[in-house]
């Protein structure tokens, strides 16, 4: 049944959900050149929001996995849709004010599938998809990350241990210029895609295009520069935690994570896994600490930020239900209007209490703990004096 | 007539998750020590007191350091877009 209004307001709620996924994920590609130096941080999101829309019309491969693999297209509802990226925008906006580098991807997913099951039961959901194409990459990509990353510094460190610092270091933010380009890139040709596929799968159950439809080229430009503008505002609090939190990144590091991060992160995008790029980057960075001398990471930080990823699923499938739930309790063409609004109320008030912890370009660097007590409490700052040796470089 | 059993679709594609493991192993490790062999020999290159040969050796390497870089990364964009 054609619902243009629906329609209108959920490609609106899509485009604001891949706003947010820009600046939730901006950390990935740039948080290792920004915490070494090698970027400006205005110079570093500018670079990579413009690299995320070159990104975005790369490829297509997970907006197609994304529309056709994870619910049953014949069960869904435009309703359906918009709570899930409304359960999906819920959590990505708590995630950030707790500076927590959680999975859009995974809050998209558990949305839509927690709507799904609100609207059509638990079998209109494909299980398979979820576990074969979401959860199975998902796990082993972020492994695959740490591993490779752990590998790759170990031997950078080793091969370079004469190396004069001088050279190394600027060598290795010149690499780490390049490296956190072609990672933004990836993420752009991943995580675009993601909105892509929603949008493409509301088209589909508004009939507006028909089941296995590609993806028009408007949706693929709106959404590339949709999640462009979201990198460029800078999701600062994530940021931080990637950047300061997990370890104290050295060039060296910096480059070999980015490196890892950007082959995964393409290799499973050429293989149309929907991946999370945020997982991916968390393990890379967390594998680049892993790979100094002193194996200097912060864990405390990295089980908090896991026991996140371990919820994401579960609480953006409960926001998305629950959305559900209200816009049909109020009639699904009022409904959407009220929870739209009721998204956007909270949304405005997470903004407000976080400029109360004000973190931006300004103080994105300093000294980890100094603004990271409200959700991290104390500081471990032995860590940074374990890698000093490696800071200079 | 004999029946045709079709095996079960796996759950979980092992192969393709194993052919991400290697392809981003080592693209990411080969261009993190190309990159890393071609900094260390451009710092060797920059000690102006050491022996022509020697420098010119590293000068060789920084060269093809940087060919294998540049050439990877457009591989990289071409089995990306075309594949």
């Amino acid at each position: 049944m054609h619902n243009t209004f629906l329609l209108a307001i959920v490609v609106v709620v899509a485009v604001g959900f891949d706003f947010t996924n820009g600046f939730h994920d901006t950390a990935n590609a740039v948080a290792p050149s920004i915490a070494t130096g090698a970027l400006k941080p205005r110079v570093a999101v500018l670079l990579s929001s413009v690299l995320n829309v070159v990104g975005a019309l790369l490829s297509l491969k997970v907006a197609a996995t994304i529309a056709s693999g994870i619910v049953s297209q014949g069960d869904i509802i435009l309703p359906v849709v918009f709570a899930g990226l409304v359960g999906a925008i819920a959590w990505n906006v708590t995630t950030w004010y707790f500076a927590i580098p959680s999975s859009s991807s995974h809050a998209l997913i558990g949305g839509v599938v927690g709507a799904m099951m609100a609207h059509a039961g638990a079998s209109s959901v494909l299980w398979s998809g979820i576990v074969g194409k979401v959860l199975a990459p998902s796990i082993a990509a972020p492994a695959f990350a740490l591993g490779i990353a752990a590998v790759a510094t170990t031997m950078s460190r080793r091969l370079t241990h004469k190396t004069d610092d001088t050279t190394k270091s600027w060598g290795m933010k010149a690499g780490q210029i390049g490296s956190s380009s072609l990672l933004s890139i990836a993420h752009g040709t991943n995580d675009a895609q993601k909105t892509m596929g929603v949008i493409t799968l509301a088209l589909i159950a508004n009939g507006t295009v028909g089941a296995n439809a590609s993806t028009p080229m408007w949706v693929v430009l709106l959404c590339g520069v949709a999640i462009g503008l979201g990198t460029y505002i800078g999701g600062w609090r994530i940021i931080r935690t990637m950047g300061q939190g997990f370890t104290r990144l050295s060039p060296t590091q910096g480059f070999a994570s980015q490196i890892t991060s950007s082959a995964v992160i393409l290799t499973s995008s050429h293989f149309g896994m929907p991946l999370s790029t945020t997982y991916v980057a968390t393990g890379s960075i967390l594998g680049s600490g892993i790979g100094t001398k002193k194996r200097s990471v912060r864990w405390s930080l990295a089980g908090r930020v896991g026991l996140a990823w371990l919820i994401t699923l579960p609480c953006a499938a409960a926001c998305g239900a629950v959305s559900f739930y209200g816009a049909r309790a109020l009639g699904f063409s009022l409904g959407v209007v009220v929870v739209g609004l009721l998204l956007a109320i909270y949304c405005g008030l997470i903004y407000v209490r976080s400029r109360r912890d004000k973190i931006n370009a300004s103080n994105v660097n300093d000294k980890w703990g100094e603004h990271a007590e409200a959700f991290e409490g104390p500081a471990e700052p032995d860590v940074d004096a374990e890698n000093s040796e490696l800071v200079g470089v | 007539m004999a029946a045709t059993v079709i095996p079960p679709t796996p759950l979980i594609d092992w192969h393709a998750l194993f052919q991400v493991l290697y392809i981003s192993a080592a693209s990411s490790i080969g261009l993190v020590l190309l990159f890393t062999i071609g900094v260390y020999a451009l710092s060797s290159f920059q000690h102006k007191d050491s022996v022509v040969l020697y420098r010119g050796f590293n000068g060789l390497i920084v060269t093809v350091a940087s060919v294998g870089i540049l050439g990877m990364v457009i591989w990289g964009f071409y089995y990306i877009v075309n594949k």
